[in-house]
């Protein structure tokens, strides 16, 4: 046999950093995410981002050498990273080392040395000590156990006035904080959580939720009002949702999360000792869709993860309450969920524990997500260099993730690169940031310019009055008495009432001119919409529809006036049909010309200015109206009085057509759909 | 007016009669198409007898034995190894409740619906052999039963086939016979208990999930959720008002069983596409690991009823026009009784269907370049429609010259959205490069380009997504039809609710329109002299029936689809993404090749079993590397396998990304990944110069971590993913690392 000779080549791998390379083995059934991550964009609208966790591993009892789980119902981890897995239909506790390996089981003992026999552990937590609480729900009992799992205590329903009679003490979740004081969620206990000091005694309820205001709500208050006690007695009292979960920071500040068909906005709280709440108020799981918020975890670093078992989504927020990402899904695969009921965190991961598929899930931070909460956890302390790489790497990964603009921007703009910093902020969709970037960026180039801009606004002026000393000898010349028709535009925008008047009397109306005015009416009306500056301009260029836009201005213009012609003819208004749209469309000159002012202010104005754009409008709006009023007032040679009841009887008409169009208009696009997939559909083929 | 009346009722009676005519002229046509009723079989059977093994058929060198009173087959392959239809001692199976036990003696099963749209699946047990209610025959190699199902009045027969590849049964789908019109007959699952295995055997079965997985007898859990997955996705033209879950496609149309020392891979050989692939772990059910195909005979979609707000089930008068339905187990013994067994049984089968091994089959890079997709600008204060240029021509140009500058050699270009219009195209039967994107002169350099430097580019092209309406394809009347004769609608799906984007669904062109578009596209893509390959990925990945008039189903498109893949392939070459099996014959190159599966509860691991398989055939490539949440996973995958990492890119304006209708892309700007796509290349490289067209005998992922590959020249690769450095034959590999080791 030959000696075989082999040539031996040694390459290293290195692909992005090697650290995450661990992830790739461990325990993992190799499987592709089976959802997709995404988040809200600052329009609110769903935008896919790269995957900010992914599935590292499925622990199942079977897969630590145990028999599985039977309806596990809670997690926690202790100090020092360990895992506690309540399994109460086998009166258990499986314990995990830090690397997510069996510890040991403990199964609860009571002071006798006798077997805990749980009726519905729904709660577990483990104190700082060691001391393991376990919260048992049709036991009505919440047992202390020591380390070993040996019974040391337990805290019952507490003997209290501030309790009622029918009060059931339902213990689901606890936790202790730093100072000893013990927190239990009581299933059904509107009032809050109750608190215990560490001798197990009753100190009263601790963050209770407001009532939620909906319209059923407020028919009772009325109903309650009228009705008799007796018959009042009847009616449900409209009582607060209760939160389900909660969990603790490393402050002391207690997260709670609350579900319900009532509650669409502040389901996450997060509470001070004195049980106020200090995160900003908003919309926390998904938007437009009532979520069944289950749980929630805090890590160290003050991020908050809140679980929706109704969808099996996950979805994690900065410690001010911003949205970075939601993932998971419900499914077979290994990522979903059947009924996912606890989540912790765990380092630098996610658990989260499912009932009904009796595993629990660990999800892995990718680089991704990591960058976004080292970003974030340094702009906290206001260091935005420090994180620009971060968000570089985050921006690198996805280029649409709006936080990364911002934060970019906001680096940019600690080092005076203000136009850097709007491009940045442009791409992060924030137009108060931008706004500001601007104003900085503005006053810099007034700064500039001032001093020559002044010089040649005074060579101008001088210029101006030389050319009119000349020119002037000549005007007269040439202009003798009367105003030119095509001088009426202008002239009625000055002189509102004379110019009106004159123009009836010498009928120096001109309908060429109406039409052109109302041709820049509309040019006008669109350039507002589609380039007032970012700052002002809520309105994206897609949405943009050219007929609802000609609809809604030209077609309002027409309507009127025909309403207006309409209602005159009957009260002995003089002017005739084409008068009036001459009239009204004259008097639309102010606003031609405020909105093209307007548009120019955006550009340059930012949002702490945003008072005079608003002040300006007004003044275009009144103004656009009063030259209306006068025009009609001229056109019919009406009182005041007369003309006050014709207007408003026109904009009665006026109403009266556009609620008759709209249904008009529903209806036949029901029959053209209709005619449409019949003929399409049926007879075409 | 008395005469205007009289000829009024005149002309009313004419066409009365006229109607009367036509309608019974109908009903005669429609009677002389039914097949005839066939005769009631009746077996005489011992319902007392013991299982018994009477009659024996023997053909290359495998015996079939058969127990026609308990219509149970026995065969011994030719290794020697026995395969029962029905598990020895089922009766004292400790997990499976009567009807289980009634279900593992049946040869196979089915499921009907009723008039109410209830589907209820039977088994041949009860419904036929229980009364004898069955034909029996044997022929030259095989065998022969007619079974009459009692309760829905529905004859099926089915034959069992010794052929020199194995066992084929065969459902005889053109035979069958319905009798009652209350009940129409949806489904046959085959042979569903065959080769069954239990805990105490050693192996796993192979699903089709993916890239591939296990379900290891000894590590599954006991009763996990059924797997059952259909065969190239599920059907397109039924209803989907949420979005479907994102499990992984079955590509492949086969399932396997190892054994202890004996194994057989089962291919879907007739019908696949109406194919569905079951496996359930024992401690469910049964005691019995099971894996079976199902096939659909006819469709049926959930409709929503908007006036009583439910959702019923609709079955497709129609059934399936093919002959027979077929499903082919090949046998395997010993060390070929495994995946990779599998995997090689597999690839000779494909082969022997036309898939052809490919001169050059290296590659380093491959890159998935995004061409451009619809904005809205502002022209003038006015909005309008207008591409986005994401990568021009030019650019791909000039991308391919700074990766060959770096040394890359072997890169393979597929080409994205590059046609007139970008993303948002009408069906175009031509080349039509866009112009915001250069246009054709710069098309034309840019494969000119390609031809000298011996880049391989590959534009895709589309000619069945009707995304936007044309006067020529207009989707409501060349779309294919859904089983309420309606335009079958496709959608897209909200990301936070699942919920379809009713306002704006999309069509898929019929069939007919299918070939004449392909036809046209290949000979505009002739008029440029070097445009060697094309892309028809969507072929490999959508197929689908039309349930209009003039019924079309999934088995019969597989024909189709190759008709049109051989028209767009041409004289030239042509990449399919991560295509059906279906395809694989006419496919010259492949990418998105998935090399995981979608983790189901009942699976144990995943194998990169459809890699394995292509592996050494042509050019193959795997899925995004830029993508993935495990880019290092991916690409030691991807090396361990010798196929070609992939990244998806665009050359600029990644800000105008989100303007766009493009929700995947979200990353991948050339400039900031171009390191890594070098890096990647370079890794590539050494594993390609070792390897070359060698196809791959083992795979194993080592438990510490280690992954190693060994490809028939002897060359094996060993790839490090775990943290610690590992040392294999004197040879330390650090984490991460890679080591060659070529005799």
């Amino acid at each position: 046999m030959k000696p075989r000779q082999q040539k031996i080549r040694k390459i290293v791998l290195s692909l992005l950093s090697l650290l995450l390379l661990t992830a790739l083995f461990a325990g993992s059934v190799g499987a592709a995410e089976p959802f997709v991550t995404y988040t809200y964009n600052n329009d609110l609208e769903a935008v896919q981002t790269a995957a900010a966790y992914r599935v590292e591993q499925i622990i199942s009892g079977r897969s630590l050498g145990l028999d599985d789980f039977y309806n596990p119902s809670d997690l926690c981890v202790d100090q020092k990273d360990c895992v506690y897995i309540l399994d109460g239909y086998y009166n258990r506790i499986v314990v995990l080392n830090p690397d997510l390996t069996l510890k040991e089981v403990i199964n609860p003992t009571n002071e006798a040395g006798e077997g805990i026999e749980f009726r519905d552990a729904t709660g577990i937590y483990v104190a700082k000590d060691g001391r393991i609480m376990v919260a048992d729900k049709q036991g009505e009992t919440v047992y202390i156990l020591d380390p070993s799992g040996k019974q040391i205590g337990s805290l019952v329903k507490p003997e209290s006035a501030l309790l009622s009679e029918t009060f059931i003490f339902a213990p689901v979740r606890v936790l202790e904080d730093s100072g000893g004081v013990i927190y239990v969620i009581s299933a059904g206990s509107y009032q809050g959580a109750l608190q215990y000091d560490a001798d197990g005694s009753f100190l009263g309820f601790f963050g209770s939720e407001k009532v939620v205001v909906t319209p059923k709500v407020l028919l009772n208050y009325v109903w309650k009002k009228i009705l008799s006690d007796e018959q009042a007695s009847g009616i449900e009292n409209a009582l607060p949702i209760e939160f389900v979960s909660f969990d603790m920071d490393a402050n002391d500040f207690i997260y709670t999360v609350r579900q319900g068909n009532d509650v669409t906005i502040d389901q996450v709280r997060r509470l001070n000792a004195k049980g106020g709440n200090i995160l900003m108020s908003g919309v926390y799981g998904d938007y437009g869709r009532t979520a069944m918020l289950t749980d929630i975890c805090v890590d160290d670093r003050g991020f908050f993860t809140i679980l929706d078992s109704g969808t099996g989504k996950m979805f994690q927020y900065s410690e001010k309450g911003a949205l970075l990402y939601i993932f998971g899904g419900i499914g077979d695969t290994d990522g979903c969920f059947w009924n996912p009921i606890a989540l912790v965190s765990h380092k630098d991961k996610l658990l989260v524990l499912d009932q009904s598929k009796n595993t629990v899930t660990v999800f892995s931070s990718t680089e991704f997500g990591a960058n976004i909460r080292s970003a974030l956890e340094l702009e906290k302390t206001g260091d935005y260099l420090a994180a620009e790489p971060y968000w570089k790497e985050v921006l690198k990964t996805d280029f649409r993730y709006e936080s990364a603009g911002v934060g970019l921007g906001k680096a940019a703009e600690r080092r005076e690169e203000f136009e850097a910093a709007m491009d940045y902020y442009r791409l992060g969709n924030d137009r108060s940031l931008y706004s500001s970037a601007f104003g900085k960026v503005r006053d810099a180039t007034i700064r500039e310019w001032f001093v020559p801009g002044l010089i040649v606004l005074i060579l101008l002026v001088i210029v101006y009055y030389v050319f009119k000393h000349f020119r002037k000898k000549r005007k007269k010349e040439i202009y003798g008495g009367g105003r030119k028709k095509s001088a009426y535009p202008l002239y009625c925008v000055a002189h509102p009432l004379a110019g009106f008047e004159d123009m009836k009397n010498e009928k120096s109306g001109d309908i060429r001119w109406a039409l052109g005015i109302l041709a820049a009416f509309f040019a006008v009306v669109v350039l507002a919409t589609q380039s007032t500056g970012f700052i002002f301009n809520p309105n994206k260029p897609e949405d943009f529809n050219l007929l609802v836009t000609a609809l809604s201005s030209l077609g309002l213009v027409f309507i009127f006036v025909i309403c207006n012609w309409a209602i005159t003819t009957v009260m002995d208004g003089k002017g005739n049909l084409k008068e009036i749209l001459i009239f009204t469309s004259y008097a639309l000159v102010p606003y031609i010309f405020g909105t093209l002012f307007m548009v120019l202010c955006s550009l340059f104005l930012t949002e702490d200015e945003f008072a005079f754009y608003e002040i300006f409008q007004t003044i275009v709006w009144c103004w656009t109206g009063l030259q209306l009023f006068i025009a009609l007032k001229a056109v019919h040679m009406y009182d005041m009085k007369r003309n006050v009841w014709t207007i408003f009887l026109t904009v009665a008409g006026l109403v009266i057509i556009v609620v008759v169009c709209a249904i008009i208009y529903s209806v036949f696009s029901q029959f053209i759909g209709f005619l449409g997939s019949v003929v399409i559909g049926e007879l075409l083929l | 007016m008395k005469i205007c009346y009289r000829k009024l009722i005149g002309l009313a009676l004419a066409l009365l009669l006229f109607a009367a005519g036509t309608l019974s002229f109908a009903v005669i046509a429609e009677e002389s198409a039914k097949p005839k009723e066939p005769n009631i079989y009746f077996y005489d059977r011992n319902a007392y007898a013991g299982r018994e093994y009477t009659d024996v058929i023997t053909a290359y060198g495998m015996t079939l034995e058969i127990d026609p009173n308990h219509v149970a087959i026995r065969l011994t392959d030719p290794n020697g190894n026995v395969w029962e239809s029905t598990p020895a001692g089922y009766e004292e199976d400790t997990v499976a409740n009567g009807e289980s036990k009634m279900a593992m003696a049946s040869l196979l099963q089915a499921s009907y619906v009723n008039k109410t749209g209830n589907l209820t699946n039977i088994n041949l047990y009860t419904e036929s052999i229980k009364d004898g209610m069955y034909g029996y025959e044997k022929f030259e190699d095989g065998v022969r039963f007619d079974f009459y199902l009692q309760r829905i009045s529905t004859y099926v027969p089915v034959t069992l086939t010794l052929t020199s590849k194995g066992l084929e049964a065969s459902v005889i789908t053109s035979e069958i016979y319905e009798g009652d019109e209350n009940f129409k007959l949806i489904s046959i699952s085959l042979l569903p208990f065959f080769g069954a295995s239990t805990k105490e055997d050693e192996g796993y079965l192979l699903l089709p999930d993916g890239g591939g997985a296990l379900v290891e007898y000894d590590s599954a859990k006991p009763g996990a959720v059924e797997y059952a997955r259909p065969v190239y996705g599920e059907e397109p033209v039924t209803t989907k008002l949420t979005q479907p879950e994102e499990y992984q496609t079955v590509h492949l149309p086969v399932f396997g069983a190892k054994k202890n020392d004996q194994g057989y891979l089962a291919v879907l050989t007739e019908g696949a596409s109406r194919g569905i692939i079951h496996a359930r772990a024992g401690g469910g059910l049964s005691e019995r690991f099971q894996s079976y195909p199902e096939f659909l005979y006819r469709n049926y979609d959930l409709v929503l009823m908007e006036k009583k707000g439910q959702t019923v089930r609709v079955a497709d008068p129609e059934h399936t026009n093919a002959e027979q339905y077929t499903v082919s187990y090949r046998f395997l013994s010993k060390e070929k009784a495994n995946y990779m067994g599998m995997a090689e049984t597999y690839r000779s089968h494909l082969q022997e269907m036309g898939m052809k091994k490919q001169e050059k089959i290296s590659g380093d890079l491959f890159l998935s370049l995004v061409g451009g997709a619809k904005t809205t600008v502002n022209v003038m204060g006015f909005p309008a429609r207008q591409v986005q240029k994401f990568t021009g021509f030019a650019d791909a140009v000039s991308m391919a010259e700074a990766l060959k500058e770096q040394g890359v050699d072997g890169l393979s270009l597929q080409y994205l959205y590059w046609q007139k219009g970008g993303d948002d195209t009408p069906i175009l039967n031509k080349i039509s490069p866009d112009s915001v994107l250069g246009g054709k002169k710069e098309f034309a350099a840019l494969i000119d380009y390609c031809a000298k430097e011996g880049v391989a580019l590959y534009p895709e092209v589309d000619p069945i997504n009707i995304r936007r309406n044309s006067i020529t394809y207009f989707g409501q009347s060349v779309g294919v039809k859904n089983v309420q004769k309606g335009a079958a609608k496709q959608y897209t799906y909200r990301l936070n609710d699942g919920g379809a984007n009713t306002t704006l669904p999309y069509y898929l062109l019929n069939h007919k329109k299918v070939q004449k578009v392909t036809e046209s596209i290949r000979s505009s893509a002739d008029s440029f002299e070097n445009l060697k390959g094309i892309g028809g990925s969507v072929f490999g990945q959508l197929i689908y029936s039309d349930l209009g008039n003039k019924n079309i189903h999934r088995d019969e498109a597989e024909g189709l689809w190759a008709k049109a893949l051989e028209t767009l392939k041409g004289e030239g070459e042509l990449l399919l993404s991560a295509p059906g099996a279906y395809a694989l014959p006419y496919a010259t190159a492949l990418c998105d090749i998935p090399t995981e599966s979608s983790g189901f509860e009942i699976e144990t691991a995943s194998v990169p079993f459809y890699a394995l398989v292509v592996r050494g055939m042509m050019p193959v490539a795997g899925t995004n590397l830029n993508e993935t949440s495990d880019p290092e996973g991916l690409l030691a995958t991807c090396l361990s396998l010798g196929i070609t990492p992939k990244f998806q890119t665009l050359a600029q304006n990644e800000g105008q990304v989100r303007k766009t209708a493009l929700g995947e892309v979200y990353n991948g700007d050339f400039a900031s990944w171009e390191e890594e796509m070098l890096t990647a290349a370079d890794l590539a490289a050494s594993v390609m110069e070792a390897t070359k067209d060698a196809v791959i005998v083992s795979y194993e992922r080592l438990d510490d971590g280690l992954i190693r590959s060994e490809f028939e020249n002897g060359v094996v690769v060993y790839v490090n993913g775990s943290s610690e450095t590992k040392t294999i034959d004197g040879q330390e590999i650090a984490p991460g690392g890679l080591l060659i080791i070529e005799s």
